[in-house]
């Protein structure tokens, strides 16, 4: 382990002038990093689907491209980067890191692997645990998600090395919203599968160009129908399944379809 | 004249005015579009110099006025969808006389306010084909067959001008659609002629795909067809001579005589402007017009460089800038605008009495949306149905289309 004479000797010595480099460097760092994360939404907010998923997915990659430049140019400053300094300096950083600051180091280490494996992308639809929602920002510590309840929950990168992250869209501008629909068992099956495509088709949401399904599974107390489609932004979803349950729950009372209820699964 | 304007001459002589075309076949203004954009962008970067330079008499844009209601329906009277008709009818004459071993129905698809059922109408009318009008809201949503009643027995031509008026976007309102593609499909209609707007066209085909659809369309309106037009609709009804300039450049864009050179750069903007929808392009050139307050007449210089062997007195018009177009109101409810808009395309107009029944919104508040959508001049009743006004239509399609949803193939 180096001693604190061998750590003093390998920074420059730190005169007002090289103290003022390294402040202008942190300053523009923040002020880029500052100007990028307001720039990016506004812009992102004014395209449609897949271009708005593009520039927001692209923000956190100019912020740790930013980051990047500004610690290559701030450690000549510091050190002599010779790979005997490399050493004794990442030693010593490595040690204080490793009893100190293990959590806070693991999540920016999770949060570059989140950024470079495309984990999830500002827009993407994702399940951490009990939260599900909306990627807003993702910070270098943790992802930013707003729910549908418009609640903000902060999750630590670090989530992804122990727990599945489900992403419901994945980059895409569209994503797969299911109505479920639980029928007595005596109903002509046909029918309420027609009648449900229709209900799809004819919601004002409707993404035309990904497929309607409808898929029926037959269980002890009566007829699960899940009624799958795509709205056309995955903004929608909540409010494309709404109103498919509306209007299907409407067309099956009209085709005098009976709904299954919680007393017919008891008895059954 | 030089050979190549001889030639530009006879292969615009060539080119009929009001022409039907296979629905693959059409073609719209979109080569020019590449060009217009460029032009566009040059036009940005020589702004200052451009501007020097081609200040001409009709730079005082302040002096000029809108013309009277009565004088715009002289100079550009409604489309004569007669004429449309006529060149339908001669697209047609193999498949419209009586006996003809032919059978099925042909589709007339027509871009918004492009007068498809007037068309249809009018074929309809020359041939004493059977009208069959649209089934009423209550027979769509009941799935009422006895609408098909109103079909004349076979070997009479028949005529159906308004296919989107047939079907609602409900989920009880296809089946009736659904009965009669079937049928048409199968050949028990006989032989008869559906109009159906372009956007309802791209609808009805996501809820019945046709496997082999016999559809034709009236062919782009490009730049020589607009200019032509508009000559030939002033020359119709105007007393005097009409000499249009360019309100900004001062330059003549447009006279009483048969031109003998290419289209001028405002009629290809303007066609490409509007996806070569005639109706749309009529409206943006009828709002562009204006005259100034004490109507002046030619100067000399003006008369010698226009030289006609027209004996009229001469007016001089001015054509303005494009009309700015309507944006959606302000405030947060862009989402519930998009989808009012889209379902008046659709379905050609949205019933007032359906809204609630049609949109995921109480009809209260779509009547505040509507209302608000009339104030911004985007869209008005029109017997009984929301309608997009033409002037909005292009920036409508625009933000549907940015926002994914289905629009139509024009």
């Amino acid at each position: 382990m180096p001693d604190e004479k061998q750590i003093g000797n390998i920074f420059n010595n730190l005169d007002p002038a090289l103290l003022l480099e390294l402040a202008l460097i942190i300053v523009a760092t923040v002020v880029l990093i500052i100007l990028f994360q307001r720039i990016m939404p506004w812009i992102a907010d004014r395209l449609p689907g897949r271009k708005r998923l593009f520039v927001l997915s692209a923000t956190p990659y100019f912020r740790l491209l930013i980051i990047i430049i500004a610690v290559f140019m701030a450690i000549p400053l510091l050190i002599e980067p010779s790979l005997h300094n490399m050493v004794v300096i990442l030693g010593s950083v490595g040690l204080a890191v490793g009893f100190a600051l293990k959590d806070y180091v693991s999540g920016l280490i999770a949060g570059i692997v989140a950024i470079g494996e495309f984990n999830y992308r500002n827009g993407d639809w994702v399940e951490m645990g009990d939260v599900y929602g909306e990627v807003r920002h993702i910070g270098l510590r943790t992802v930013a998600i707003v729910t549908p309840d418009d609640s903000r929950v902060l999750v630590p990168h670090s989530f992804l090395w122990t727990n599945p992250v489900i992403n419901a869209n994945n980059g895409d501008a569209r994503l797969q919203c299911i109505a479920d629909f639980y029928l007595h068992p005596q109903h002509d099956a046909r029918q309420v599968r027609r009648v449900l495509e229709d209900v799809a088709m004819t919601s004002p949401f409707l993404y035309f160009d990904d497929p309607v399904t409808v898929l029926a599974k037959e269980e002890p107390w009566g007829t699960h129908y899940r009624l799958k489609a795509y709205p056309v932004a995955a903004g929608q979803q909540f409010r494309f399944i709404t109103d498919m349950t509306v209007r299907g729950k409407a067309a099956l009372l009209d085709l005098g379809a009976e709904f299954a209820s919680a007393s017919m699964t008891a008895s059954n | 004249m030089t050979t190549q304007n001889q030639q530009k001459q006879d292969q615009s002589a060539a080119q009929p005015l009001w022409e039907f075309v296979p629905l693959q076949d059409y073609a719209g203004p979109a080569d020019q579009a590449s060009k217009a954009a460029a032009k566009v962008w040059l036009s940005i970067l020589q702004k200052p110099r451009h501007e020097d330079a081609t200040a001409g008499p009709g730079d005082a844009q302040h002096d000029l006025h809108p013309l009277s209601r009565e004088r715009l329906a002289q100079l550009v009277p409604p489309l004569p969808w007669a004429d449309a008709a006529a060149a339908l009818d001669a697209a047609l004459q193999d498949w419209t006389p009586p006996g003809r071993f032919e059978q099925g129905v042909k589709f007339l698809i027509g871009q918004p306010f492009s007068g498809h059922a007037e068309i249809a109408a009018m074929l309809g009318a020359r041939h004493q084909a059977v009208e069959i009008p649209p089934p009423s809201v209550e027979q769509i949503l009941s799935n009422d067959e006895r609408w098909f009643d109103n079909w004349p027995p076979p070997g009479t031509l028949w005529v159906l001008p308004k296919l989107e008026h047939c079907y609602l976007r409900h989920a009880k309102g296809l089946d009736l659609l659904r009965r009669l593609l079937s049928l048409a499909a199968n050949g028990q209609l006989g032989k008869g002629l559906a109009g159906c707007d372009s956007w309802a066209w791209a609808y009805v085909l996501r809820i019945f795909p046709l496997p082999q659809v016999d559809a034709i369309t009236l062919q782009a309106f490009d730049a020589d067809r607009l200019q032509r037009l508009f000559r030939d609709l002033t020359n119709a009804r105007s007393e005097v001579a009409v000499h249009y300039y360019n309100a900004k450049t001062g330059k003549e864009i447009l006279n009483a005589a048969p031109n003998e050179e290419s289209p001028q750069k405002e009629f290809r903007e303007l066609a490409t402007y509007c996806r070569g929808n005639v109706a749309v392009a009529a409206t943006c050139w009828r709002e562009r017009l204006r005259h100034k307050n004490n109507q002046e007449q030619m100067s000399d210089e003006e008369a010698a460089a226009t030289p006609t062997d027209d004996t009229r007195p001469d007016e001089v018009l001015w054509v303005a800038e494009m009309p700015s177009e309507p944006e959606l109101p302000p405030g947060p409810n862009d989402e519930a605008y998009l989808l009012l808009l889209h379902a008046m395309l659709l379905q050609g107009g949205l019933p007032e009495s359906l809204l609630d029944d049609l949109l995921p919104f109480s009809a209260a508040r779509c009547r505040g949306l509507l209302g608000q959508l009339q104030q911004s001049g985007m869209a008005h009743p029109v017997d009984g149905r929301w309608q997009v006004r033409e002037l909005a239509y292009l920036a409508v399609r625009r933000l549907l289309n940015a926002h994914d949803y289905l629009t139509d193939s024009f």
